[in-house]
């Protein structure tokens, strides 16, 4: 009589092969190699755009980073034109799909049946979207560093890398916040030009305050202008002056995944 | 020849909400345009000098105006995309345009029919905002940059965005996923601008002078020609229509899979 049978089911969220699976699936999928194409163009781009440099843009920003090496150059070519580009695009091809893309194929309907939430669902899906946006990324970075440390002269591998850590949670926050309008507003099509609009506006203010100082406080807001503090603190890159833009990032990317998880249940199947 | 079934023409053009679409597009545009006019003067002295060394433009009007063509070349074209996009890829990535293609509706009628509202809504939009823009920049213009060559400018971009949404519907026009279709819309968007981003880092790869220099820097171009343009807009703008009847055209012989 004492015999209680548990019909808990584990939380299959927690389950790392569910998480392998669903990493793998998003890793076959086509927009990700279509991605990774992208990925290598700008690696293979970069060195031969940046070979003669008009002399006009080197002393710009050189006023702008400091320093009087070539070096501050690459690195705000590489992550404004190249990798804050790629962002955004990044971000919506992974996240603007999020559940949306599950219910216009019916599979919704299916992974209702399972012992998952919608909230669950969400996090899966944002999560492993998320996962492969900072692999593409940091191979990318892992990859340049070895490519530009043999092509750029005066390459300084650990600014690039540091500035690559920081610079990498722009990709992410991308993903986060298209996944977020594709549960807010419900269609995927809406949801990714909604997030094509806002990201680009972000992307394109997130040196507003270098350029103009007297803006940079009220400008500070834009995640893109913190994610890019590996390239505005080039020559004074610490600990001290990153720790604060990476926390800002993290809890606002929690946040949105939070937000979208509770706003996941209004999707219906 | 089979009559066109104008009953059912009418009701594909009527079946987008394009008021609201071209309203909310052509708000958001206004207050990006307004809001470049506003913010390019009050960059710093050096800054502006950059910009224009960089982009191959003289004076502030010009600098004003190379920045708020960019705006109105991106709303056009990406309002009309949505329209694009919905029309035949969305559907098709639904499974649900078999059932569209089997009525007795030339493929043509039927390209024709989804594709016509995306033309009118760019043009539309795009119209509404070179004006927008021309009315922002008074006060602004000079000897070099007259009224005139700024809406020619403008209207010279959309007719580009006209054309590459003819590009876009013929692309598109077998894609079986949104995503897919969403970056094809992007790479068409991109293309003309690809030169522009290579002129920015490496002039040295372009005419020293001459009209060879600029000629593909878009859209520095327009403002480097906008006296020529100021009258020869319309006949860009029959060229971009032209260009996009070809692309419906070619879109309408591939939306059947045969």
């Amino acid at each position: 009589m004492s015999a209680t049978v548990s019909n808990a089911v584990p939380n299959p969220l927690l389950s790392p092969a569910l998480w392998r699976l669903e990493l793998g699936r998003r890793l076959h999928e086509r927009k990700t190699k279509g991605l990774a194409l992208l990925y290598l163009g700008a690696l293979l781009a970069a060195p031969t755009l940046l070979e003669k440099p008009p002399p006009h843009l080197l002393a710009a920003v050189q006023t702008w980073f400091g320093g009087d090496d070539p070096f501050g150059l690459f690195m705000y070519v590489w992550t404004d034109l190249a990798m804050n580009k790629l962002a955004v695009l990044t971000g919506v091809a992974m996240g603007a799909g999020a559940l949306v893309e599950e219910r216009a194929d019916r599979s919704l309907i299916l992974f209702m049946t399972k012992p998952v939430t919608p909230a669950g669902l969400y996090v899966l899906r944002v999560g492993s979207a998320a996962l492969a946006t900072a692999g593409l990324y940091l191979i990318t970075q892992l990859i340049g560093l070895a490519l530009f440390s043999a092509q750029i002269d005066g390459f300084r591998p650990l600014g690039f890398l540091i500035s690559g850590l920081v610079h990498v949670w722009a990709p992410i926050f991308a993903t986060c916040l298209s996944a977020l309008c594709a549960v807010a507003i419900g269609r995927q099509l809406g949801a990714a030009l909604v997030s094509v609009l806002v990201l680009f506006s972000l992307v394109g203010g997130a040196f507003l305050g270098v350029y103009n100082p007297a803006w940079a406080d009220v400008l500070a807001f834009n995640p893109f202008t913190q994610s890019v503090a590996g390239v505005t603190h080039l020559q004074s890159q610490s600990f001290g002056t990153l720790i604060l833009p990476v926390l800002g990032l993290i809890v606002l990317n929690l946040t949105l995944l939070a937000v979208g998880a509770r706003l996941a249940r209004r999707i219906e199947p | 020849m089979n009559p066109i079934p104008w009953t059912y023409v009418r009701a594909e053009l009527s079946r987008e909400p394009l008021a609201a679409l071209g309203l909310g597009a052509g708000l958001f545009g206004a207050i990006s345009i307004l809001g470049t006019i506003w913010a390019i003067p009050r960059l710093p002295e050096g800054v502006l000098t950059v910009l224009s060394l960089s982009l191959a433009v003289e004076g502030l009007p010009a600098l004003v105006l190379v920045n708020t063509l960019l705006a109105v070349w991106f709303v056009a074209y990406f309002v009309g995309a949505v329209v694009v996009i919905r029309a035949i890829p969305a559907p098709r990535a639904e499974n649900g345009l078999d059932i569209l293609l089997v009525k007795p509706v030339p493929p043509a009628v039927f390209v024709w029919s989804r594709i016509l509202p995306a033309l009118g809504l760019c043009v539309a939009v795009g119209l509404a905002l070179s004006v927008t823009q021309v009315v922002g920049m008074v006060g602004l213009f000079d000897a070099q940059l007259s009224a005139a060559g700024a809406l020619g400018a403008g209207l010279t971009a959309v007719a580009v965005a006209v054309a590459q949404l003819g590009a876009l519907t013929a692309l598109t026009a077998r894609t079986t996923e949104l995503a897919g279709a969403l970056g094809v819309a992007i790479a068409v968007f991109m293309a003309p601008l690809t030169p522009t981003s290579v002129f920015i880092y490496r002039p040295d790869l372009f005419p020293a002078e001459g009209v060879g220099r600029t000629l593909l820097v878009a859209p520095t171009n327009l403002i480097v020609h906008s006296q020529v343009i100021a009258w020869a807009w319309p006949l860009v703008m029959l060229a971009g229509l032209g260009l996009a009847a070809l692309g419906l055209a070619w879109a309408a012989r591939r939306v059947v899979e045969g």
